[in-house]
């Protein structure tokens, strides 16, 4: 198979039919492809970076005129199908040891041999078999994969790579990077889900090279190894495109050996792979990497190198809707390239009417183990520049508080459900959610309200701190309610949950971020009446 | 907010009998110490269900008191208000337990047994012992309101939300009585 020419990618046309295409087929104009349907979410989002990478790397838009004209009338297909063409000996997902093959070391021979379950990220590991402690997500169930999901297994392996063991490299964004991605709210096709995420050549990736070339693709050349004697990879070693096609992992696949049906889509009579061969130390990605489509932290003091946002205990949320449309001057968090680039650039160009959504997914990644799958859908406001400052600030106000607020409830829930809280163990990071749930809607609506503004105005109406202050009060003490009171209350220590709740109470009040919110609410009042 | 809870005055809930009403009966009992004394002398609410005292107390308070599924619940005020002495506005009925700044004036331990009493005997028996502790000065109006409560529960199980069961009002008034709901500095 070759990746493309061949027909492997799992897809839904607009009469929502089903079907495999190839890459070009992605601009086709007569009943077009509106979405990817691939067996898995992170295949899913690894389907979107394939071809987004695709896009960026073979047909770039020159400059962000040629993109608006691109985002209304796409390119024909048959300009894609030559464009990608000529890209095509890069693409083949097997070949003889020493021909390129897709994401897989140019001349690995020997190595380790594993099953093929070993390229999924969430397979429990050859220890974890043995010790026979595969409790959640079980051995053995994926033993043959057909082509397409081979390639999607490998893609989505060596872009969100976690540690894996002894010089088993992480992935470009280290291990189980979240990736942001912007999208139309509503009908829309295929391609513009892919083309809003296409940089112009002039924000920095120009394509220089006019064909193939080991600096973007390395697998066409010997691995830069991190052994002994090897050395990391830096941005300055190689082409910047490389970001959209880190192999940090050795990998060849062994040659398909039997046919049938593929363990994960469950397709019929194809050739499946249930091998592949790996080694350590392959490129050992390092530095101030910063890739277009995955926000990262600064260090706020500039001392470090940035370092991708990764999936974490707890999910996504609002609490990461600044950091990821703009910057959160809390933590240094910062939108990622193509965020940026949409408020400098596109927004102007598209549709203000059109709503578009940023949908964020990733793993957490417990070194080798994946705890969690995350997804979340951030609205997306237009706002003008002068816009975004202001809104930013606001924000900024609105979050800080929400943030002090829930570590409060928390530390006052396990004050009245233990007589020593200290010494109570156990994840409670569920109360966390829950505020973060419960005050969720309230947020997007003030946001929403704010975003409204005229583009002149400078101040917020101060009744948003106002109404914001009584959102998280009520949440805070609605939750303490639910969590230490929702059972048998009678069999409870009612004392020291009364006395909980009252510091809980008193110390919300006192909160600096609270008092600064009333304070601003307040000036509402005064203005008013006076 | 705090802001409009300090201007609200607490509104008590007394299966619509006029508050004043309710005074004026426990008042008149002074006039008629021989009804008092039946009244106090009963072991259980039942007892006091045919005496003369009762009936009295019946024309003071709306007809859906005497009804048959209300009368035990009307039994247990008309039997508790006969063993208060004063009537002691301001704090509530379980503020007044806790005591404010200085020792309670009941224990711990035999409040929690009085908020977990499981029949309304053993309910009646506790409360006539917290109005003996409280040498007899209660505040009348939030007594009624929290008798009428429990028997409430008592009879339709308690509410979903837990914030409005009886047992954690009164534990809120009775653990932290400078925040009582009634008094004038309410914190929410």
């Amino acid at each position: 198979m070759n990746l493309l020419s061949s027909q492997w990618i799992p897809a839904i046309r607009r009469d929502g039919s089903q079907c495999k295409i190839a890459p070009w087929q992605i601009a086709e104009t007569d009943n077009p492809v509106v979405e990817l349907c691939a067996p898995r979410a992170d295949f899913q989002g690894a389907l979107y970076q394939f071809l987004i990478g695709l896009l960026q790397t073979c047909v770039a838009p020159e400059d962000i005129v040629e993109w608006e004209e691109r985002y209304v009338e796409p390119m024909s297909s048959r300009y894609l199908q030559e464009a990608f063409g000529a890209w095509k000996d890069a693409f083949a997902l097997d070949a003889e040891v020493g021909s390129p093959a897709f994401l897989q070391d140019l001349t690995l021979e020997d190595g380790e041999e594993k099953g093929i379950a070993g390229l999924l990220i969430d397979a429990p590991g050859g220890k974890t078999l043995k010790d026979n402690l595969d409790f959640f997500i079980k051995g053995g169930l994926v033993n043959a994969l057909c082509p397409s999901c081979t390639a999607l297994a490998l893609f989505t392996l060596q872009t969100n790579a976690p540690s894996g063991g002894v010089g088993h490299r992480v992935g470009l964004r280290g291990g189980g990077p979240l990736t942001t991605l912007l999208r139309p709210v509503g009908d829309s096709s295929l391609w513009q889900k892919l083309w809003l995420n296409v940089l112009d050549q002039e924000q920095g990736l120009k394509t220089s090279a006019e064909s193939m070339d080991a600096s973007i693709l390395p697998w066409l050349a010997l691995t830069r190894l991190s052994d002994k004697s090897g050395k990391a990879t830096l941005p300055d070693d190689t082409h910047p495109l490389q970001m959209y096609w880190g192999m940090p992992r050795r990998i060849r696949l062994c040659p398909a050996s039997q046919s049938g049906e593929c363990d994960l889509c469950g397709e019929q009579d194809l050739p499946l792979y249930s091998r592949y061969r790996t080694r350590n130390y392959g490129v050992n990605y390092e530095g101030p990497w910063l890739h277009p489509l995955t926000p990262y932290r600064f260090d706020l003091k500039k001392e470090n190198e940035p370092l991708s946002l990764k999936g974490q205990k707890g999910g996504l949320g609002y609490r990461h809707w600044l950091g990821f449309m703009f910057h959160d001057d809390g933590n240094g968090d910062r939108a990622s390239i193509i965020v940026q680039d949409f408020f400098n650039n596109k927004s102007r160009e598209l549709d203000s009417e059109k709503q578009l959504s940023l949908w964020c997914f990733g793993y957490d990644m417990d070194n080798m183990k994946a705890r969690c799958w995350y997804e979340h859908i951030l609205p997306v406001f237009h706002l003008e520049p002068e816009q975004i400052v202001n809104v930013q600030a606001w924000i900024q106000t609105l979050l800080t508080s929400a943030k002090d607020s829930a570590p409060l409830l928390r530390k006052y829930v396990k004050e009245g459900w233990y007589r020593r809280p200290e010494d109570a163990t156990g994840d409670v990071g569920f109360i966390d959610t829950e505020f973060w749930q419960a005050t969720e809607n309230d947020f997007y609506r003030l946001l929403g309200q704010m975003a409204a503004l005229p583009v002149g105005a400078d101040r917020v109406p101060p009744e948003i701190y106002g109404d914001w202050r009584s959102v998280l009060y009520k949440s805070v003490l609605e939750l303490f309610d639910h969590f230490t009171l929702q059972t048998s209350v009678e069999e409870l220590d009612l004392k020291r949950i009364v006395n909980a709740r009252d510091a809980l109470v008193k110390k919300f009040n006192s909160m600096k971020s609270i008092k600064h919110l009333r304070e601003k609410g307040q000036v509402a009042k005064e203005v008013a009446n006076g | 907010m705090a802001e409009t809870m300090e201007a609200k005055k607490h509104f008590y809930y007394l299966h619509g009998a006029a508050p004043d009403r309710l005074l004026a009966w426990w008042s008149s009992l002074d006039e008629n110490r021989g009804l008092r004394a039946r009244l106090r002398r009963v072991e259980r609410p039942d007892d006091a269900l045919l005496t003369e005292a009762f009936f009295n107390f019946l024309e003071y308070v709306p007809p859906r008191w005497a009804e048959t599924e209300h009368l035990y619940a009307s039994a247990l005020v008309a039997c508790a208000l006969a063993q208060v002495r004063h009537n002691q506005p301001g704090r509530s009925f379980a503020a007044q337990l806790g005591g404010g700044e200085d020792v309670a004036v009941m224990s711990d331990l035999r409040f929690r047994q009085l908020i977990k009493s499981r029949t309304p005997e053993e309910f009646f028996r506790r409360l006539i012992r917290a109005i003996r502790m409280l040498n007899g000065g209660v505040n009348i109006l939030s007594l009624v309101e929290g008798i009428l409560r429990w028997y409430d529960e008592y009879q339709t199980g308690p509410d979903r939300n837990p914030v409005n069961r009886l047992s954690v009002l009164w534990a809120k008034d009775y653990y932290l009585p400078s925040n009582s709901s009634t008094t004038s500095k309410g914190t929410e």
